[in-house]
């Protein structure tokens, strides 16, 4: 790894971090269930995502956390067994509504995975993708001042400026994680979906993508999954603890446990399952 | 505890011989040291009669001259209308091939539920299993008769490459769809949903990501399906007729390099005549030239790997 991005210190953070405090949501989810074939994975889910702040899931290991972020882009919807029911109120629309294009959905609410997935194509064309296929009638200077504009954003500007021509696949893994979140960028989300984004990422990476998020989240809202729960507190506003339970049936299923501020849910959380997790007592 | 502490009975030497474990190694090296072999035997059985031939015939008036007719006296070895030939049902057969071959791959692939998959792969297949010879009668009681002379009013004789062309890209299309389908299946699923994630649909996705992400396979695929249209014999002894021919016009018969091998290995020509050799002289270069293909398709698939 090169130098350390221009992003914000850690202790700006910690005193941005009151901004959990008031939302303003961006997402309300009502009551939302999933399910796989027969499967009902996940079991009404209700909370709200606030707008430019970073909100972060936190369970342990099938607790749906994953599911219920594919859900806010419509991911989902590529898994041919999976059903969605109840509402996601996003920007006074329902996401699941008939008349929703899943497609309009990801060209607003875009994702970075937890393995980079870049493509086989330059650094350049990479980013240019998504501006690309959306349609947006770009020429080739404001292509390129797009391009860097989103590898700045994403901290990667200056270590591929002279390797624009160069395969994605030539980069290391934290490099790579970079370029697919400028990837993301460069469509102009209005939110972004990080699913473990830092999961494959040796610490030093991880570090530089988190001032990245903090970074990021002036201009977005960005909503993470995290195993890392140092992660969720180092960056998040709010969290939401999801756990798995057992029904009757045997069957296991997430549901969310409580949603706060992220400085609440590390220091008093209300539910002693959020405790006993946090504290490693279990998960 | 130190090093220095003994025990009987200690050893780190084998326990065994493992002789077991060097027959397997041996039988196993011979399996591979087979295949080798026999392909070396083939060079050399095809080399010893075709060197005698060009001790005759001058290698450029084998490979310039445009006059093919090596049982009329004076004969002549001007081997280019056999080539043109065969580039002739080799290009009508690709034009087939490909876009069908490629079409089936993209939409068993990227389109079709498992379920249809499941089904369709092995019928699309099945087309492979077919004898060529039975594709040659297809070329000339159907595709020729039927298709192009009453459906579509074309002026067309008895024999055609048009015909045999269309026919043997009908048989390559298997080839073509199932080794691309294998490397378009082979993408990794995130690389599609990283594009899905970006807004882009599922054409988009196809074309501009899986397809270029799985492209050393496919040009492997179209690859062995021109070598397999270079080297088939059948159809085009059957349906493109035996009269070598440099003609701009599809509709016309010609004959290939395969086509005069087939025509001629069934007649009486003496072992050691200089028309015997004439056999060998072309199979040596109908052999190079798959080479040659096999060649390039080996660089493709090295240069456009994508390492996933």
């Amino acid at each position: 790894m090169t130098s350390e991005p221009q992003g914000l210190s850690r202790s700006m953070h910690l005193g941005a971090s009151t901004r959990g405090e008031t939302v303003h949501p961006i997402m309300e989810l009502r009551n939302l269930d999933v399910y796989y074939g027969n499967f009902h994975a996940v079991r009404d889910i209700s909370l709200d995502v606030g707008a430019n702040q970073i909100t972060a899931f936190i369970g342990p290991s099938g607790c749906g956390k994953s599911t219920v972020l594919r859900c806010l882009n419509r991911t989902n919807d590529l898994v041919p067994s999976a059903r969605v029911t109840g509402v996601i109120d996003y920007r006074g629309q329902d996401l699941y509504a008939s008349t929703v294009d899943p497609i309009e959905v990801r060209r607003r609410v875009g994702m970075v995975f937890q393995k980079p997935n870049p493509f086989p194509k330059s650094i350049f064309d990479n980013v240019a993708y998504g501006p690309r296929v959306t349609g947006m009638k770009l020429d080739k200077s404001s292509t390129a001042d797009l391009v860097e504009h989103a590898l700045n954003k994403a901290g990667l500007w200056s270590e591929v400026k002279d390797k624009l021509d160069q395969s994605g696949f030539a980069l290391s893994g934290g490099q790579q994680q970079r370029l697919c979140i400028a990837r993301a960028i460069a469509t102009s989300p209005d939110i972004l979906l990080m699913d473990e984004p830092c999961a494959s990422l040796d610490p030093i990476a991880t570090s530089l993508i988190e001032d990245l998020m903090l970074e990021l989240v002036n201009d977005y809202t960005v909503v993470i999954v995290t195993h890392n729960m140092q992660q969720a507190a180092r960056v998040s506003d709010r969290t939401a603890f999801f756990s798995a339970r057992v029904d009757e049936a045997g069957q296991r299923y997430g549901h969310l446990v409580e949603m706060d501020q992220t400085s609440k849910i590390f220091t008093n959380p209300s539910d002693s399952r959020t405790e006993d997790y946090i504290s490693g007592r279990f998960g | 505890m130190s090093s220095s502490v003994k025990m009987e009975d200690f050893s780190l030497r084998s326990s065994s011989l493992r002789i077991g474990e060097r027959v397997i190694r041996g039988t196993l090296f011979a399996a591979s040291a087979f295949s080798v072999l026999i392909t070396i035997g083939i060079v050399w059985s095809l080399l010893a009669p075709a060197l005698e031939f060009f001790r005759q015939v001058p290698v450029m008036d084998f490979l310039t001259g445009t006059r093919w007719a090596p049982r009329f006296k004076p004969a002549s070895f001007g081997v280019v209308p056999l080539i043109v030939g065969t580039l002739w049902t080799t290009a009508i057969a690709l034009i087939v091939a490909v876009p069908f071959g490629l079409g089936s791959a993209m939409y068993l692939s990227e389109y079709a539920s498992d379920k249809t998959r499941r089904r369709l792969k092995p019928v699309v297949e099945l087309l492979a299993g077919i004898p060529t010879v039975v594709y040659g009668f297809f070329a000339i009681e159907f595709v020729t008769r039927v298709v192009l002379k009453d459906w579509m009013g074309l002026d067309v004789g008895t024999f055609s490459v048009l015909s045999a062309g269309l026919v043997m890209g009908v048989m390559i299309i298997p080839t073509v769809a199932s080794l691309s389908e294998d490397a378009l299946s082979a993408v990794p699923l995130a690389m599609r949903q990283g594009s899905f994630a970006l807004g882009a649909n599922k054409m988009q996705t196809t074309l501009r990501v899986v397809f270029p992400a799985a492209f050393s396979g496919i040009a492997a695929a179209v690859v062995l399906g021109i070598s397999r249209a270079v080297g088939e014999t059948m159809i085009v002894a059957l349906a493109a007729g035996n009269k070598p021919n440099i003609s701009s016009n599809p509709l016309e018969g010609a004959q290939t390099m395969t086509g005069f091998i087939a025509n001629a290995a069934l007649g009486d020509s003496r072992v050691g005549s200089l028309e015997y050799d004439t056999l060998f002289a072309v199979g040596l270069l109908l052999f190079m030239s798959t080479l040659i293909i096999n060649f390039i398709s080996i660089r493709l698939v090295r240069r456009y790997r994508e390492a996933y």
